[in-house]
Formats: C-alpha cells, sequence, structure tokens
C-alpha cells in the first residue's frame, strides 16, 4: 500500500503527539527522591534538635516525650500519614510532609515548625522517609490528586450537605450534631503501631481542631483522600465530588469561623422573672455566650496531659434574689457510672503517679470508675484590687468555694472550700442543679442565692465584675481528682437591672461644653472687641 | 516599607514650606506650623514605627511633643501674638459670624455623642498590669535547705568550658526534663507557644525573646523555676500565673540541668552575677 503525502505527515503528527503525551506523563509522574546523603545528614541533625523527643530517635514514635501526647507522636517506621494529597492507603507528597511541618496539627502534640527554610524542610522530610522502605520504592510513589479550588459557599449547598452527612452515615462516628458524639464513637481505634489507642471523631462544631486546617479545602481533601491510620476513610470513590462540596459547605457551617471566639468575661442578664431552672436551656436564650478555653491540669502533682474537653460555653441570668449558670460543653459521650470528686486521690495507674511514670496509661483500659463532673470556682470572699485566691483551689491564705456536680449522681450539689488542691474540704450549700445530656453536649445549670445581705462568701453585685472559672472531668479519659481541665480566672458581670439612659450624660456634658464656649467668646470679645 | 513615611511626611511639609514662601499665603502662621508639625509627628508614631506602638506609649510622646509646641509659640511673644491673632479674629470679626456659630454648636454635639458611644463600649474587666520580674527574695528554703540567692550558682556551668563533653549531657538530661515537663506550656521552640498556653493568662514566658530568660540570672531563674508563681510578690500576680513549683517534680540537679538547656537551645546566656567586694 502506498501512502500518500497528506497521511504520512498524520502518521508524523500521531508520532508528535505520542512522544508529547509520553513526556508529559514523566514530568509529572512521581520519581522516588531520597536526597544525597549530605540531605539527609543535615535533615537528621535538624530532627534529633527539634523531632526525636517525641518522635524517637529512631522514628518509631517512642521519644520520651510520647507519654504525654494523645494522639502519640507519629511512628515513622508504619509510613501511614493522616495527611495527603494522595489516595487512601498511599504514601504522602514531599510537599504533604512538608507542609505538616510547617504548619503542625492543631489540637495536638504535633507543633508547626514555621521558622524553617524551604532547604530544611526539604532535608527533614528525606530524612523522615528513611525511616520506612516503602519510600525507595518507585511503586509505592505516586502522583498526587489534583484538587480545584472550593466553589462558593450556599446555604442551599449547606442543606443538601445536611442530608448527604447522614445519608453517608457520617454521624455513626461524628453524631448527629457533629459533635464527636455517633454511636461508634467510643470504640474507634488508631492503626499506626501494634498498640491500638482509642481515637475520637472529630467535633465537627469545632473546625479550627482540625488536624489539617479550617479552610473548606482542607475539608474536601481530608475525606477525600481520608486520614490513613484511623477510622476516618476516604469518600473518594463513594461520593461524587459535587456531593463532597455540599458535605464541606454542611461542616462549614457547623462553626462560626476559623478560630475560635474565646471570652473574658460572662455578662450576665437581669430577668423580672422567677428562675425555674427545670425549664433547661431554654432560659438562658437572650443572654450571650462567653466561650472559655479548656487546658489540662499540669501544674500540681495529678497531672492531666491530654484532656478531653477544650473549651466551656458560659451563660447567666439573675433576678432580685438569685444568679443562675448555664455551663455547656461537648463530650463524645455521658459517663454515668462510678462516681467523681475533686478531692479524691489521683489514682496508682496514673500517668502521673511517680511509681508509674514508664507503664502504659490505664486512659487505654477505661474501667469505669470515673464519671464526668463538673465545677463552678469563685472566690469565697472578695479581696480588694486585683488579688484573688490561686486560681488553681485557691491558697493557704486566700480560698475558694468550688461549686461541684457529679453528673453520676445529678442530684446532689457538693461545694468545697479550697485552700489548695490539697486542702479541700466539704460545706453545706443551697445550690440548685439541673443537668442534661444530649446530643453530644452535656448542659448544666447552677442556681446561687445572689447572697446580697453580706453573709459568708461572695455577693453576687450588680455592675461589678466577680472572678470564677471553670473545671471539667471527663470519665472515659479516667479524669479524676485534680487530674481534670481547668480554666484561668475570668470575670463574670451582672449588667444593670434598670438599663440606664445615656441621655442625662449627653445632655449635662453637651451643655457644659457650651457653656464654656460661650464664656470664652464673651470674655475674649469683651477685650479684643476694640482692635 | 513603613518607614518611608517618614521622608513622605517631612517631603509634604517641606512642599508646604515652599509654597507659603512664594505665595506669602496668610494661613500659614505660627500657629498652622505648630498644628503642622503636630500632626506630621503623630503620623509618624502612629504609622512609621513597627511593631505598632502601644497607644499609651504614644500619647505620652504626643504630650512631651505639644509641651514642646507651647513653649515654642510662648517663648517669644511677636510669635504668640502672630499665633493666636487669627484665632482672636476669628472669635471677634463679624465676619466669621456663621463659622464661628457652627464651631459653637458643633463642639457641643461632638462632645455628647462621645459620651453616647463611651457608654455603649463592651463590657471588659480590667486588665492587671503584672510586674514580669520582681525583685527575688534573698534567699530560700529548698527542701529544707536553705539558700542564698545571691551566692547561688549552677554548679554544671563551669563544666562549660572545663568539660564541654559532661556539660553536653547535663545539656541532653535538662532537653529530656524540658520535654517531658515544659513543652505544654513554653511549647517546642522554647516562645511560650504550647498547646497549653492559649488558655492560661498570663501567657508562659518565651525564652527565645530578649527579655525573659537573657535578662536574668542563673540564681534568679532557679528561683522561678523551684518555686514557681506562689512565690511571686502581690505585684506580680502569683493568683493567676500557671507556672508550677517544679521543686514538688524535679530534683535540684534536673532543675539546674533544665535551665541549662534553656539557654542552650536558645543562645542566650544567662546574665553574669554581680560581683560584691
Ligand atoms: C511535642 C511532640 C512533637 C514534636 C516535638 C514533633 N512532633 Fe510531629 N507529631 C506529634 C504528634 C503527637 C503527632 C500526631 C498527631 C496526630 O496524629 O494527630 C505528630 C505527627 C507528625 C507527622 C505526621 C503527619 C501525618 O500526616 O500523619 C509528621 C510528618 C511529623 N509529626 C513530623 C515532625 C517533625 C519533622 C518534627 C520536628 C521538626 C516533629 N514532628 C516534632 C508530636 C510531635
Ligand atoms: C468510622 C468512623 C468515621 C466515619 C464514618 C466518618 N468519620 Fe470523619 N473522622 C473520624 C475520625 C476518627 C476522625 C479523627 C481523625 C484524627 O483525629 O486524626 C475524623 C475526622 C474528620 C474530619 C477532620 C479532618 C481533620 O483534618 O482533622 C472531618 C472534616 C471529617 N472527619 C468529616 C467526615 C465526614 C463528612 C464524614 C462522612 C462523609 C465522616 N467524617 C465519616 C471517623 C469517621
Ligand atoms: C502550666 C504551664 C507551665 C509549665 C508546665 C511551665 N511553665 Fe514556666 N511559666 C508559665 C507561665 C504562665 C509563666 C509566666 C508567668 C510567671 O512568670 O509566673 C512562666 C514563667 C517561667 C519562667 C520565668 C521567665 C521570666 O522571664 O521571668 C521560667 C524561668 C520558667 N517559666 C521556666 C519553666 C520551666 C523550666 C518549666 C519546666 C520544668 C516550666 N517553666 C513549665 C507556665 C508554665
Amino acid at each position: 500500500m502506498q501512502f500518500s503525502k497528506k497521511s504520512r505527515s498524520l502518521q508524523g503528527s500521531f508520532l508528535l503527539i505520542i512522544i508529547g503525551v509520553f513526556t508529559i506523563c514523566n514530568l509529572y509522574s512521581a520519581e522516588v527522591n531520597l536526597g544525597t546523603e549530605v540531605e539527609q545528614a543535615s535533615g537528621k541533625k535538624l530532627y534529633v534538635n527539634y523531632c526525636a523527643h517525641c518522635h524517637g530517635i529512631d522514628g518509631d514514635g517512642k521519644g520520651s516525650a510520647s507519654l504525654y501526647f494523645h494522639p502519640k507522636p507519629r511512628d515513622f517506621t508504619s509510613g501511614k500519614y493522616k495527611l495527603r494529597s494522595t489516595e487512601s492507603g498511599e504514601l504522602p507528597t514531599d510537599d504533604d510532609i512538608k507542609q505538616v511541618i510547617k504548619k503542625g496539627m492543631p489540637y495536638s502534640g504535633m507543633p508547626a515548625f514555621p521558622g524553617f527554610t524551604e532547604e530544611e524542610y526539604q532535608n527533614l522530610t528525606y530524612y523522615l522517609k528513611t525511616f520506612n522502605e516503602d519510600f525507595t520504592d518507585p511503586d509505592f510513589v505516586v502522583d498526587p490528586l489534583v484538587f480545584s479550588k472550593a466553589p462558593p459557599y450556599s446555604e442551599e449547598s449547606a442543606l443538601k450537605g445536611k442530608e448527604l452527612y447522614s445519608l453517608n452515615e457520617c454521624n455513626g462516628c461524628h453524631g448527629d450534631s457533629g459533635r464527636g458524639s455517633g454511636v461508634s464513637a467510643p470504640t474507634l481505634e488508631d492503626g499506626f503501631g501494634e498498640t491500638k489507642y482509642h481515637i475520637r471523631p472529630a467535633d465537627l462544631t469545632k473546625r479550627w481542631t482540625f488536624r489539617r486546617g479550617a479552610t473548606r479545602e482542607d475539608m474536601y481533601r481530608a475525606f477525600t483522600t481520608g486520614l490513613n491510620g484511623t477510622p476516618m476513610p476516604s469518600y473518594k470513590d463513594s461520593i461524587t465530588p459535587e456531593d463532597r462540596w455540599h458535605l464541606v459547605n454542611y461542616i462549614y457551617s457547623l462553626s462560626e469561623k476559623d478560630e475560635p471566639n474565646y471570652s473574658t468575661t460572662i455578662i450576665a442578664e437581669y430577668t423580672e422573672k422567677e428562675i425555674d431552672i427545670s425549664q433547661g436551656k431554654s432560659l438562658f436564650e437572650n443572654s450571650e455566650a462567653a466561650l472559655f478555653p479548656l487546658v489540662g491540669q499540669v501544674i500540681e502533682p495529678g497531672r492531666e496531659f491530654f484532656p478531653s474537653a477544650n473549651a466551656i460555653e458560659v451563660r447567666s441570668i439573675y433576678n432580685q434574689e438569685t444568679i443562675a449558670f448555664l455551663l455547656t460543653w461537648n463530650d463524645m459521650k455521658a459517663d454515668t457510672k462510678g462516681s467523681n470528686a475533686p478531692d479524691i486521690l489521683v489514682d496508682k495507674f496514673h500517668l502521673d503517679n511517680p511509681k508509674n511514670k514508664q507503664k502504659t496509661l490505664v486512659v487505654e483500659e477505661r474501667d469505669k470508675r470515673y464519671s464526668d463532673a463538673v465545677a463552678l470556682q469563685v472566690p469565697s470572699k472578695m479581696t480588694s484590687g486585683f488579688k484573688k485566691p490561686y486560681f488553681l483551689f485557691g491558697d493557704k491564705k486566700n480560698s475558694v468555694n468550688v461549686t461541684f456536680l457529679d453528673l453520676a449522681n445529678k442530684n446532689e450539689v457538693k461545694q468545697y472550700t479550697g485552700y489548695g488542691y490539697d486542702r479541700l474540704t466539704s460545706v453545706d450549700n443551697h445550690v440548685l442543679a439541673f443537668s442534661n445530656y444530649e446530643d453530644g453536649e452535656w448542659s448544666v445549670i447552677f442556681k446561687y442565692n445572689r447572697n446580697l445581705d453580706g453573709e459568708e462568701g461572695v455577693s453576687f453585685i450588680e455592675e461589678s465584675f466577680i472572678p470564677l472559672s471553670f473545671y471539667v472531668w471527663d470519665g472515659f479519659n479516667n479524669e479524676h481528682g485534680i487530674a481534670s481541665s481547668i480554666t484561668a480566672w475570668y470575670s463574670l458581670y451582672l449588667k444593670a437591672s434598670v438599663k440606664k439612659s445615656p441621655i442625662v450624660p449627653m445632655l449635662t456634658y453637651g451643655l457644659l461644653a457650651l457653656l464654656l464656649e460661650l464664656i470664652i467668646v464673651f470674655l475674649i470679645r469683651k477685650k479684643f472687641s476694640a482692635t | 516599607m513603613n518607614y518611608l513615611i517618614i521622608p513622605l511626611v517631612f517631603f509634604v511639609l517641606f512642599i508646604f514650606y515652599l509654597i507659603s514662601r512664594s505665595k506669602r499665603l496668610s494661613f500659614t502662621n505660627p500657629l498652622f506650623w505648630v498644628v503642622a508639625w503636630w500632626i506630621a509627628f503623630y503620623v509618624i508614631l502612629k504609622n512609621a514605627i513597627l511593631p505598632p506602638l502601644p497607644s499609651s506609649i504614644i500619647q505620652m510622646f504626643m504630650a512631651i511633643i505639644t509641651i514642646a509646641l507651647f513653649f515654642y509659640i510662648t517663648a517669644d511673644t511677636q510669635r504668640l501674638k502672630e499665633a493666636i491673632h487669627p484665632v482672636i479674629q476669628f472669635l471677634v470679626n463679624r465676619k466669621f459670624k456663621l463659622p464661628l456659630g457652627l464651631v459653637i454648636i458643633i463642639i457641643p454635639v461632638l462632645v455628647a455623642g462621645k459620651v453616647y458611644f463611651g457608654s455603649q463600649v463592651k463590657i471588659v474587666a480590667p486588665v492587671f498590669g503584672r510586674s514580669i520580674h520582681p525583685a527575688p527574695p534573698t534567699k530560700i528554703n529548698y527542701q529544707g535547705k536553705q539558700l542564698i540567692l545571691n551566692e547561688l550558682e549552677n554548679p554544671y556551668r563551669h563544666l562549660e568550658t572545663e568539660s564541654p563533653l559532661d556539660f553536653q549531657k547535663h545539656v541532653e538530661a535538662g532537653r529530656k526534663v524540658y520535654y517531658n515537663n515544659c513543652v505544654f506550656c513554653h511549647g517546642d521552640t522554647l516562645e511560650g507557644k504550647g498547646i497549653f498556653a492559649h488558655g492560661l493568662n498570663p501567657i508562659p514566658a518565651n525564652f527565645a525573646d530578649v527579655g525573659t530568660i537573657a535578662q536574668l540570672q542563673e540564681s534568679y531563674v532557679f528561683w522561678r523555676v523551684a518555686k514557681g508563681a506562689p512565690d511571686l510578690p502581690d505585684e506580680s500576680g502569683p493568683w493567676s500565673s500557671a507556672m508550677p513549683a517544679w521543686e514538688k517534680f524535679l530534683t535540684e540537679e534536673e532543675i539546674w540541668d533544665v535551665i541549662l538547656f534553656i539557654y542552650d537551645f536558645t543562645g542566650h546566656n544567662p546574665r553574669a552575677r554581680v560581683e560584691h567586694h
């Protein structure tokens, strides 16, 4: 067969296209890149100085500080990485690893190291890759998935996402309202090493706690790639990209901002009505919520290094005689078996017991010994100026008053006077309490007498700042005694019961200014009008 | 970038100066210049300096500048006359009747507005200005032992020059102490950004900053580490500091080791002891 001139040129262009496709493929396909020995060595130097105490000198995640973190520092020999741009089960790309080092993993022990140079990130990455052989195998080194920018947010899309959320059974782990309280949440385990640790589903109402980050692109990647080593699956094949963006928008709508809106002052609103706490949360509809961070008690012996709760929201209302507080916080599960109290000795299994330092944590044993609990603390009496009792259960000279509710024994409010964490004594009290657990959220109401006739104890007087702070115990996490989560001192302010109109001071100062002006003009005119 | 504002401001003033020279404009009298300089300084203080100055510092500087300009005007009677002449004209001369009337009305309205917005501000508790480095006690009781701070020295510091290998061992021991105990608050890179730092007030000290351990003697740091918040005087607000008293957890050697480590990691040197003769 004779080729015409035309078909020959066609053949030529085919060849060109094939070669072209080939080179493009080659350009994009990942290659094994382990760096030079010099680069690995300088990565190692950084690793030893900045990472080894957590991730272990051999990269096995068993550094001396690894005891004190949960989730555990990554075992790099496992080759499992949570944050990737690759498909489920695959290795991460160099860029993925560099991003983690640069940005850290919020609300875990993994800190951000924003200060290294590009070269240092790369060298560290080369060194981390030496811990797992798969990185040397071209078959395991893959192309990253391509991600597009987020389409615009809309309420409609978020509503569609809400349907998809239960349709795809995200609620089985993350709970109906996304607070991380699904039915299977208490049973989830991670899979990085031989020891399995319990892993909490993310609290989707707090996007600032997400390991990858709070943007919509971050979330999309989380459920497209899945998080290797965790039960969080990849939905790349089961949910279409469009639906994944609807899901993203739904989860985005569950928290107000990228950052938590922490407050320093609770504003108590005045009400004429009788405060009947059996009405529950609805009593507090008109009062502003103040969100406070909760952190582990790592100050006195009996430390809690990885508390479960990370924030508590507080509202307050008051009337002539009484004041009530609504405390709400998210909890994976209501633990109402066993008991709890601030003055029980931190038990012999606990991590911070010196005899027990090297043992594995009981947290993993989860005997149902301790129940959930909460406490509200105020000074026993107001001190002058800024002076207060020590924020952790008071000090030898200035005591605090701790109102405590064991959620296994909801009818009995306990009150303690604290002259220090080891000097708590139980006292009589007249505080009423109401509590409820629903869909991953505890709500507890305390109702106090305002104590205006100056008896023992702090008086809740209008328009003054009263110090207060909070404690939360999670039974599931074995928190008990002073192994709890705590807040710093914050303030309560009772907004004036009678709203003062600003008209009178406005008129007074305005007229005063006018008078002053007229006097000046008059005097100057009198003196200078001749000229 | 911000520093460019300084030449820019002076350039604008210079242009005004040139215009006033060439046109002999009546408005460019001493009062005009004083006001122009005042504004110029304000713009510079407010915008040209990074990180931005706190407003209290700006107010202090502006008060000094106001006084200086006041003296500049009143020092010379001729200049004073020239400066207040237009003001008096404004108040006295009939031809300014309308603008004067407007000014007389606007000022009380502004005052009333300020009072109104003042009453609308968000309620926040007053902030306690704590003293960061209060005077230390002269002696402390450390586990039954009296330690005189003035005479206290880090027993391992001399190894730095005499036996670098042994010194390094102590630094490494200190590293372990640090990451098992201090990291939650003071953070991985010792900059005070530990995982619990956001829930504490005052926030944990940033050791990398020149304003903390770089200014202190090791004996002072020993006191702070061993005794923690509870031993602070009232001016430092011991009631709210989360700094633990490490004598409850660590041995004397561990405390000295961790002190070696925090200086070694940040590259700071402890302040030298003042010799008493
Ligand atoms: C204070 C302890 C600590 C230090 C120091 C630390 N890490 Fe981590 N790192 C962690 C913890 C905890 C995790 C696991 C977080 C999780 O699983 O949510 C982690 C996870 C990681 C991961 C895994 C990310 C993924 O996608 O799964 C990488 C990579 C990493 N760290 C690198 C480093 C490097 C490099 C350094 C030093 C520059 C370092 N880390 C220092 C505690 C630490
Ligand atoms: C089998 C249980 C399970 C199911 C089903 C599940 N998740 Fe998760 N998810 C988890 C766990 C566990 C984590 C926490 C992983 C961690 O902390 O590293 C998580 C984390 C997340 C995160 C945070 C990612 C980050 O960066 O930290 C998001 C967002 C999320 N899930 C969304 C979803 C959505 C949407 C669905 C349904 C389409 C879903 N999850 C289904 C268990 C699950
Ligand atoms: C629970 C949090 C917490 C832990 C854990 C902690 N610190 Fe602190 N530390 C603070 C806070 C908050 C301050 C600042 C307030 C103050 O001066 O008391 C501070 C201040 C200091 C200061 C004073 C710095 C200065 O310039 O005055 C030193 C020194 C110090 N810490 C050392 C340590 C060492 C060493 C450890 C570990 C053995 C440690 N801290 C553990 C919270 C903590």
